[in-house]
């Protein structure tokens, strides 16, 4: 990532969605936090770079999570990680999709994107684990 | 579940996640529940998707759909998670093409026991009963008013669609 506008313009997008989901205007927001409304308007298109004591105030005027805010790495670069899926996984895809390619096509990268995020998130044991191992080969 | 069960339990989740409120903050109780949620578009065909590991899930779901709609496909997702992962499975995968609300509860594809459970349970998500029995009471609504169940859509954060048929299933319409 050689800069870090596209992890901006996704907080941004997040911000936004979370502000739509509580129904406030941005100029209610702006007020509530004591900033502008252009600061707003710019932080929800990403060319204002919210410090850190502003996201934590913010994830709490929309009644969301902080962690929330903040976009996971697959998130920004979507295809640098995709998982295989296993053979039951594409059958279901292809039942779900009646055969149909396109659909089969985007069912299939979101799933991988899926299961790569939860792959991410909580490290499988694997490699110390035979009886997986086995079942595997 | 029973409908009643489904009603409990749907009140129990947003409690025990501290997310009972409204309007309901879906994605935070996803995450709450140690759901990772993501975002995609997914073109006409495609709602949303819940992949299932372990005992951690992701769900997928279509940013071109409108807002209230994304909304219903997160809550239908998390329901498939809470409600129909079977725990000696390793993966487990939920697609969800197209979710349409119907006055029964009934999902488009109308057959599938899981679905109509889905839609049942998640709509006891967004709007939970106690909820919309409060707010009626507190706004002093008048049912046979259609404003009022415009109003009670924008308080939810759902579609009109969905408020109505909420209302339907609970009894309160006439």
């Amino acid at each position: 990532m050689a800069d870090f506008d596209d992890l901006y313009a996704e907080v941004g997008r997040k911000l936004r969605q979370a502000r739509v989901t509580q129904g406030l205007s941005q100029e209610k927001l702006a007020q509530q936090l004591g900033i502008s409304r252009a600061s707003v308007v710019n932080i929800e298109a990403g060319r204002q770079r919210a410090p850190l004591h502003l996201l934590w105030q913010l994830s709490e005027a929309l009644a969301t999570d902080l962690s929330l805010l903040i976009p996971r790495r697959e998130e920004l670069s979507p295809v640098a990680k995709e998982t295989a899926l296993q053979p039951t996984m594409v059958k279901r895809i292809r039942e779900a999709a009646n055969n149909e390619p396109d659909t089969i096509k985007v069912l299939t990268r979101l799933a991988s994107k899926l299961k790569a995020a939860i792959e991410i998130e909580s490290p499988v044991r694997k490699s110390n684990d035979p009886r997986k191992a086995r079942r595997k080969g | 579940m029973t409908r009643e069960k489904l009603e409990e339990k749907a009140e129990k989740t947003l409690r025990e996640t501290d997310t009972y409120r409204i309007p309901i903050a879906i994605e935070v109780l996803a995450h709450r529940l140690n759901v990772a949620i993501q975002s995609e578009a997914l073109g006409d065909n495609v709602a949303g998707m819940l992949v299932v590991e372990g005992n951690r899930g992701a769900i997928g779901y279509n940013s071109t759909h409108a807002l209230v709609r994304q909304r219903f496909t997160i809550a239908h997702e998390i329901s498939h998670y809470l409600l129909h992962v079977r725990k000696n499975q390793k993966s487990q995968l939920f697609i969800d093409r197209h979710l349409t609300f119907r006055r029964d509860g009934y999902s488009a594809g109308g057959v599938d026991f899981e679905e109509v459970e889905a839609n049942q349970f998640g709509a006891a998500l967004l709007m939970p009963r106690s909820l919309v029995r409060q707010e009626i009471k507190r706004s002093d609504l008048d049912l046979d008013d259609e404003e009022a169940i415009i109003f009670l859509a924008k308080r939810f954060h759902v579609s009109t669609a969905a408020m109505s048929n909420r209302l339907s299933n609970l009894g309160l319409l006439r």
